[in-house]
């Protein structure tokens, strides 16, 4: 009996907080200039913000307490335990791990698809030692547009959010990154002179073959007319054969 | 009806099946009136709850259809092929009209752009709704699928004719108003079970099943509380039950802490027990698990497009003012203002109402002037509206429940607590004329009575207000700053 009384009164009291909390927005946007703006004028309430598509003014608005951003991982706490990669229900993890020269157990390669992520939350649940973390950063669209990496980020590449100590440091893997780009380059380079060797083969010998052509197109033409001139002179042929 | 039947007769001098006839006619006047007042208040009311949900969320909300935008662009354009030398009669005199409606339009464009931006979002919706294909799907169990919106439809509506609008005008008024109005909300159910059938749709056939298990279940608390009220008042007749809140020719006549609520703490425990159980019974958030939409696609109606679509949403918030109407009917003293002296002295013509010594029921009811229906309608809209308005609050507060979840509370919170209360009041109305005889007459239990539930609204009101003005404490705000703060502050990657 008391705990029925006990349970009707605590929700009861839970809802009135809930309704508490609604009600502070709505009284808050109701009157204010977020409802009484003309339809032209597009200053607004305030999770509605006129972006201009700069970081300062992303960086203005202020988004709820447990927002649910881009993932961050403290690299010098992470024990490569994989449970995140474990509990994401996307496989957007890429985890290895490298002993260190005291022996503990350390990220080389941490990474993280943000074109899979779908910010569910639940690896920072998962995560034992609190390393793996939600940031408030949502704006992951202009960072690959903006800083010293500026034009990098475009790419497939820029969707993965890299992490981790070890051999391969984010210099080395840029480098990796050019020196693979640079072969690819240098690969299309070559077909690219190959094809242009193919080509000017190609063209020379198209050179050489419309002469052939207009050689041959020329005797063609010249002979087209015999037909005709032929032609009238033809029929008596059979007829005299 | 046999009075006017004659009257009528006598007066027009025709045979009797004409009257027959424009009696049936007349008797399709409120019913069309209605009926576009459904309309409109079902339009209004999605432009309001777009409004509050963007309120709660910090959003803006429909902004951008305004009078001006609307119906301007359409008459301006009329207006100047009007005066073109090439436009027909026809087109000249649409012209002339439109353009000489274009200085209302931009009146109305100040107004409703700066007090309801977007207003007309709900007549662009309806056009778009109406305009769409109503598809039938080739395996769907064709008539049932077409009039099951018309039934959902109905229910809501049938129950519109009984509720008691103020003092004279009203459609009509049952000596059995509430039961009806119970019975034939409860007619929902089968419109939505047959659409969710007919739909041959897994989804909207589970939403269909759904929607009747919690209908059924919810059924339950509802009638309790109603019964309650019915034991309170003494009568089924809504217009009786306005009249005994009202108080007769007692010291607290027409004052607000004469209403059920306040009157009685058994209806004080149950009004919130009605309202969730409404809440339940129109499929509103958090009880609308039919049409849960992270699970069912849409339940009932996944099936339905155009003006199909658009009645079962119609119908849900014809429900919502059903219901809140029926709520104030019961609890809040219906379309009374709640204040003495301008309900006895001002809208009266003649306070000639009488009790039924002993009870509380009314033996002849008071006389108003015909100009206080229109103030007591008002009143009526503007309680049903705060309750309707209460609903959508909760809509954007609290998340869905899960079946169990919905089921648990019907039966094991909602339907004991109904149970207790109705005893209460049964034993509390036995014992009514003891404690009269005590007291030494039925004015001094009256007066009495009156004074205690003075206190009881005073100390609820004065409790609800205080505990929606006390901001959150400043702990809390320094608690959530700190947090807002250092999440800004957090090391993003070095990416």
């Amino acid at each position: 009996m008391i705990d029925f009384v006990k349970d009707i009164y605590d929700g009861m009291k839970t809802f009135m907080v809930g309704m508490k909390v609604t009600g502070g927005y709505l009284k808050e946007n109701m009157w204010t200039e977020g409802v009484l703006q003309k339809h032209d004028d597009m200053t607004l309430a305030p999770n509605t913000v006129v972006y201009d598509g700069t970081v300062e003014k992303a960086l203005q608005v202020q988004v709820a307490d447990r927002f649910r951003g881009h993932l961050h991982n403290d690299v010098e706490r992470c024990i490569v335990c994989k449970n995140c990669a474990t509990a994401c229900p996307i496989d957007c993890f890429w985890i290895d791990g490298q002993k260190t020269e005291t022996g503990k157990l350390r990220p080389s390669r941490f990474d993280i698809d943000i074109l899979k992520c779908m910010y569910c939350g639940l690896c920072v649940v998962a995560c034992p030692t609190g390393c793996l973390t939600m940031t408030k950063e949502w704006w992951g669209s202009q960072r690959a547009q903006t800083g010293d990496s500026k034009g990098e980020r475009n790419n497939l590449h820029g969707l993965i959010r890299e992490f981790g100590v070890g051999y391969y440091t984010r210099e080395q893997k840029l480098e990796v990154e050019r020196k693979r780009i640079e072969i690819a380059e240098a690969k299309k380079k070559k077909a690219a002179e190959e094809s242009a060797k193919k080509a000017a083969a190609a063209a020379a010998a198209k050179a050489a073959a419309p002469a052939h052509a207009a050689g041959a197109a020329a005797p063609a033409a010249t002979a087209a007319p015999k037909p005709d001139a032929v032609k009238p002179a033809e029929p008596p042929k059979p007829a005299g054969s | 009806m046999i009075p006017i039947f004659e009257a009528l007769q006598s007066w027009l001098q025709v045979d009797a099946a004409w009257v027959w006839v424009l009696l049936a006619v007349a008797s399709l006047i409120p019913c069309l009136i209605a009926f576009l007042a459904v309309q409109v208040i079902a339009g209004a009311s999605t432009y309001v709850e777009r409004k509050v949900a963007a309120d709660i969320q910090r959003r803006v909300g429909p902004n951008q259809c305004n009078p001006n935008l609307f119906l301007g662009v359409f008459a301006r354009e009329a207006a100047e092929r009007g005066k073109s030398p090439k436009a027909d009669f026809g087109g000249k005199v649409m012209g002339a009209l439109l353009g000489a409606a274009l200085p209302l339009i931009d009146i109305l464009d100040k107004i409703g752009g700066r007090w309801a931006p977007g207003l007309l979002i709900f007549l662009a919706d309806g056009i778009k709704l109406i305009m769409k294909e109503s598809i039938v799907p080739a395996s769907a169990d064709k008539p049932l699928f077409k009039i099951a919106p018309v039934i959902v439809l109905a229910s809501a509506f049938g129950a519109l004719a009984a509720l008691p609008y103020s003092s004279w005008f009203y459609i009509a008024d049952f000596n059995i108003g509430i039961f009806f109005v119970v019975a034939i909300t409860s007619l929902e159910t089968i419109g939505i079970l047959m659409a969710g059938w007919a739909s041959n749709n897994k989804w909207a056939l589970l939403g269909g099943m759904r929607s009747a298990a919690q209908i059924v279940s919810y059924e339950i608390p509802t009638s309790l509380a109603v019964l309650t009220a019915i034991i309170l008042a003494g009568t089924m007749s809504l217009q009786g039950m306005i009249f005994v809140q009202i108080g007769i020719n007692n010291l607290h006549q027409g004052w607000f802490w004469q209403w059920n609520l306040f009157s009685s703490p058994f209806a004080l425990i149950l009004a919130p027990a009605y309202f969730l159980a409404a809440l339940a019974e129109c499929n509103r958030t958090p009880f609308d698990i039919p049409e849960a939409e992270s699970e069912l696609v849409a339940g009932y109606h996944t099936e339905y497009t155009g003006m199909r679509f658009a009645i079962f949403f119609m119908a849900e918030y014809a429900m919502m003012c059903v219901l809140s109407g029926l709520a104030v009917a019961i609890f809040l003293g219906g379309w009374s203002t709640g204040i003495g002296p301008i309900e006895t002295g001002f809208f009266m013509k003649a306070n000639i109402g009488e009790v039924i010594p002993g009870t509380n029921q009314i033996a002849t009811q008071p006389i108003y002037h015909w100009w206080a229906g229109f103030f007591h309608f008002g009143v009526f809209a503007l309680k049903t509206y705060a309750l309707v308005f209460i609903m959508m609050w909760i809509r954007w507060t609290l998340p869905r429940f899960r079946v169990d979840q919905m089921m648990s509370l019907c039966w094991t919170k909602l339907i004991p607590i109904g149970l207790f209360c109705l005893n209460g009041v049964a034993i509390w109305s036995l014992l009514r004329p003891y404690a009269a005889k005590s007291l030494g007459g039925w004015e001094n239990y009256h007066n009495l009575v009156g004074w205690m539930s003075l206190l009881v609204a005073i100390a609820l009101i004065g409790w609800v207000v205080k505990f929606f003005l006390t901001p959150l404490t400043t702990e809390e705000q320094e608690r959530r700053k700190l947090i807002a703060v250092a999440n800004l502050n957090k090391p993003v990657s070095s990416f």
